[in-house]
């Protein structure tokens, strides 16, 4: 024994310094994991889309290093700018009315006059657990010139059928309404949330005042809800940016006739998945990506100021 | 000197960057440029599969073999092989394969056949994936040829191996297969275009093909078929950003290249015969009774709706696979449907077009090319050309089985010799070619051509802009 016992207290500082080491380490290498992935599938597809995006990169071909080029390439696109237009157009078409109806929504399902709450918030939900895919197929499926439902009852009526998949504007309305459909309940799950977390107390001292519902609605819930709109705003936002699978299945990575349907996230995956211009493509990517960090930061001043 | 760098380059470049990020460290330089890949590998395999496949073999596909296709000379090298040969296809080009599969095991026994079924899109973006990620493409598979060139540097040439066989497949398949010197693929169909339309309804509105012989005719006749249907039926439907008939018009106009001239160097859609063709088009689109922008497209469902209501008379724009679409899903047309060739520009002018056969390539992360290539070439020779053929109507490419079946009439044509003309259209057609950037080209071309033709810009203005946009994304003169 006396041998190992004499090994240990020679070993005694090395020892302590492993241990201190340890100590230090171990909080880092338990969260490693986390930053081990985001290096890989975070970081590095991001630093690599940049550099990508100053090449001539088409996947298969060496490409040359281009500088600028593809930013300047696709500042000059039509079909860049249409398809922000066209982003542009479902942005204000779906987020103000889908926060507006979340909002209206949740606050009736926060109410305890409403009989099966639970049921009802269910079934707002279920659109969301909806393959995407399967949305862009029943709306296409509803507004078909031939076989559409909608159409079907236009001609019951004695009404002409009319090309709803073909016309600009009502193609870009029925985005818009596929995805208030789709996106409604979730974001009101989100303002159920946040209307939860509003005390009680608050609604009764003003009913003691005298305040009507509607009062209350304005006054209270509205302010208190700020930072929860601020937040639903924001997602909504990048989400409607990053729209990809309702406008490709209903009207293709083209946009249909006249572009009328090309968003920005379908222009993003023609440039990459068609064409193969990944170097290009991650251009768009990086421009996409300024564009909603600037709206994200507007719309975070304007909710810091009205709340000031 | 503009410097060259491959995905790998990018990966080490990026890994670098984000190390340098992070540690502060330095990042690595970007090793030389290199070419990508695999001289060592295609040189592993194509000799031996070459010799394999030699003469002796396409000498025992003789065309009166028919079902006894079976290469005579058993290949060496692919029977030194052995694991799962992967396929992929889409379809209409899997077809053929998957009537050769158990031919194949009974000759190479190690080798075992698994064939995954994607949709078209699906095909060529997971076959780029797999190129690009360096592992996981499969041993062959089928793509349109008009993105040929976007894959090539991941693909294997096949030229020794295929060269026997060249002469037994008719223009241009050799040439659409081919780029740069090497040759990717053979092609399990031809593509001419024609119009398909309904006799027995242009008999009843009293529309005779004899008489259609420019766009012009073809225009004229619309408003006859709506004032004697009382505007029930059209005569023809058509898009507006119908890229197909540009294309039409191009190779009538003498431009085999569609949007780009022989070198694949320039553009040539602003040319003055193209905006000759592309005024031809303007009469046809405001014509009388025309059904205007069909949701889908030419080939969309609400079109083949549309056919087989009767609402629409013609497909006029119809390629050699559309026998396909018509005998699958209206069966019970059979023998009212004729095909008739495309109208010219001018009276006398060319009648012809093509599209866009399937080709079967052999990527060069494939372990298995011999055997890939024996599978490819059972299928696309002698019975499985045949097979094919029978399963999906679709136009041969396979010269032999052309030959057989250009005497026979077909019924669900009403007695027509179908495969007798679309090969005479084939055979006045010159030898197409689908230069790099296509695919954009296409979708430029639709773009300014409904601006066109609704009336926004004058056929020289549209065309002008659509050259200098395409100039300027595909990097040509």
């Amino acid at each position: 024994m006396a041998p190992t016992a004499q090994l240990t207290q020679a070993q005694r500082p090395a020892v302590r310094r492993r241990e201190r080491w340890w100590r230090i380490a171990a909080p880092y290498v338990f969260i490693s994991p986390f930053y081990i992935l985001f290096l890989a599938f975070g970081l590095l597809p991001i630093v690599f889309s940049l550099v990508v995006s100053l090449y001539d990169w088409r996947g298969t071909t060496p490409g040359g290093f281009v500088g600028m080029q593809n930013y300047q390439v696709l500042l000059r696109d039509p079909t860049f700018y249409k398809s922000l237009l066209n982003t542009t157009y479902v942005w204000i078409g779906s987020v103000p009315p889908m926060i507006l109806l979340a909002l209206v929504f949740a606050a009736i399902l926060n109410s305890r006059f409403v009989r099966f709450r639970n049921l009802f918030r269910t079934v707002y939900f279920l659109p969301v657990v909806t393959s995407l895919v399967i949305t862009g197929l029943v709306f296409g499926q509803l507004f078909s010139m031939s076989f559409g439902l909608v159409n079907s009852a236009l001609e019951a009526l004695g009404l002409p059928a009319f090309n709803w998949l073909n016309d600009p504007t009502w193609m870009k309305i029925i985005l818009v309404l596929a995805l208030l459909w789709r996106w409604t309940g979730n974001d009101m799950v989100i303002m159920l949330a946040g209307l939860q977390s509003i005390p009680n107390d608050l609604y009764e001292a003003a009913r003691v005042d005298g305040a009507t519902d509607v009062q209350s609605f304005w006054h209270i819930t509205i302010p208190l809800m700020r930072p929860v709109i601020l937040f639903d705003a924001i997602i909504s936002t990048i989400g409607t940016f990053n729209l990809f699978a309702e406008p490709y299945v209903l009207f293709g990575q083209g946009g249909a006739m006249n572009q009328a349907a090309v968003v920005t996230g379908t222009f993003l995956y023609q440039n990459s998945f068609r064409y193969f211009k990944f170097g290009y493509a991650s251009a768009i990517a990086w421009v996409l990506a300024a564009i909603i960090l600037a709206l994200s930061m507007l719309q975070l001043k304007l909710g810091s100021r009205e709340a000031a | 000197m503009v410097k060259r760098i491959t995905r790998r380059q990018f990966l080490r470049l990026s890994a670098g960057a984000t190390a340098g990020a992070v540690l502060a460290a330095c990042g690595s330089e970007p090793a030389a440029p290199t070419v990508p890949t695999a001289p060592a590998a295609m040189g592993a395999t194509a000799p031996a599969a070459g010799g394999a496949t030699a003469p002796a073999a396409g000498g025992a596909i003789a065309p009166t073999a028919g079902g006894a296709t079976a290469p005579t000379a058993a290949p060496a090298a692919a029977s030194g092989e052995s694991g799962t040969l992967t396929v992929w296809g889409f379809e209409g080009t899997y077809e053929g394969i998957e009537s050769q599969v158990d031919a194949f095991t009974k000759q190479f026994p190690n080798v075992k056949v698994d064939i995954k079924k994607f949709g078209y899109d699906d095909t060529h973006t997971n076959l780029l994936n797999a190129i690009v990620a360096g592992t996981g493409a499969p041993d062959l598979v089928g793509i349109d040829v008009l993105r040929l060139t976007q894959y090539v540097d991941g693909l294997t040439d096949l030229s020794e191996q295929a060269k026997p066989y060249f002469d037994q497949f008719v223009p241009p398949i050799v040439s659409l297969g081919s780029y740069k010197g090497k040759f990717y693929g053979l092609a399990t169909d031809s593509e001419p275009v024609g119009v398909f339309y309904r006799k027995d309804l242009w008999d009843q509105y009293s529309v005779q093909e004899e008489k259609i012989e420019t766009w012009a005719d073809l225009a004229n006749a619309s408003g006859q078929v709506h004032d004697a249907s009382q505007g029930k039926v059209s005569l023809y439907a058509m898009n507006a950003n119908d890229f197909n008939l540009f294309e039409v018009l191009a190779v009538e106009q003498g431009f085999p290249g569609y949007y780009f001239n022989k070198d694949d160097t320039q553009v040539i859609v602003d040319d003055p015969k193209m905006v000759e063709a592309v005024n031809a088009l303007k009469p046809l689109w405001g014509a009388k009774g025309v059904l205007q922008n069909v949701n889908g497209g030419a080939y969309g469902d609400e079109m083949t709706a549309a056919l087989k209501s009767g609402k629409v008379t013609a497909q006029i724009i119809g390629a050699a696979w559309y026998p396909s679409t018509l005998t699958q899903n209206m069966p019970e047309l059979s023998g009212k449907w004729r095909l008739m060739r495309v109208p010219a520009v001018k009276k006398g002018g060319p009648r012809i077009g093509y599209q866009y056969p399937t080709v079967w390539v052999i990527p060069q992360q494939s372990t298995l090319k011999s055997s890939a290539w024996e599978l490819a070439h059972m299928s696309l020779i002698g019975d499985g050309a045949r097979r094919l053929y029978e399963k999906t109507k679709i136009l041969p490419a396979y010269k032999p089985l052309l030959d057989e079946l250009q005497t026979k009439s077909d019924d669900y044509f009403g007695g027509q010799k179908l495969v007798e003309l679309s090969r005479a259209i084939a055979k006045d057609t010159p030898d197409v070619f689908f230069g790099t950037g296509f695919t954009e080209a296409q979708e430029i071309m639709g773009n300014h051509l409904q601006e066109i033709l609704n009336g926004q810009k004058s056929a020289e203005d549209g065309l002008r802009a659509a050259a200098q946009e395409m100039r300027e994304k595909l990097k040509k003169g």
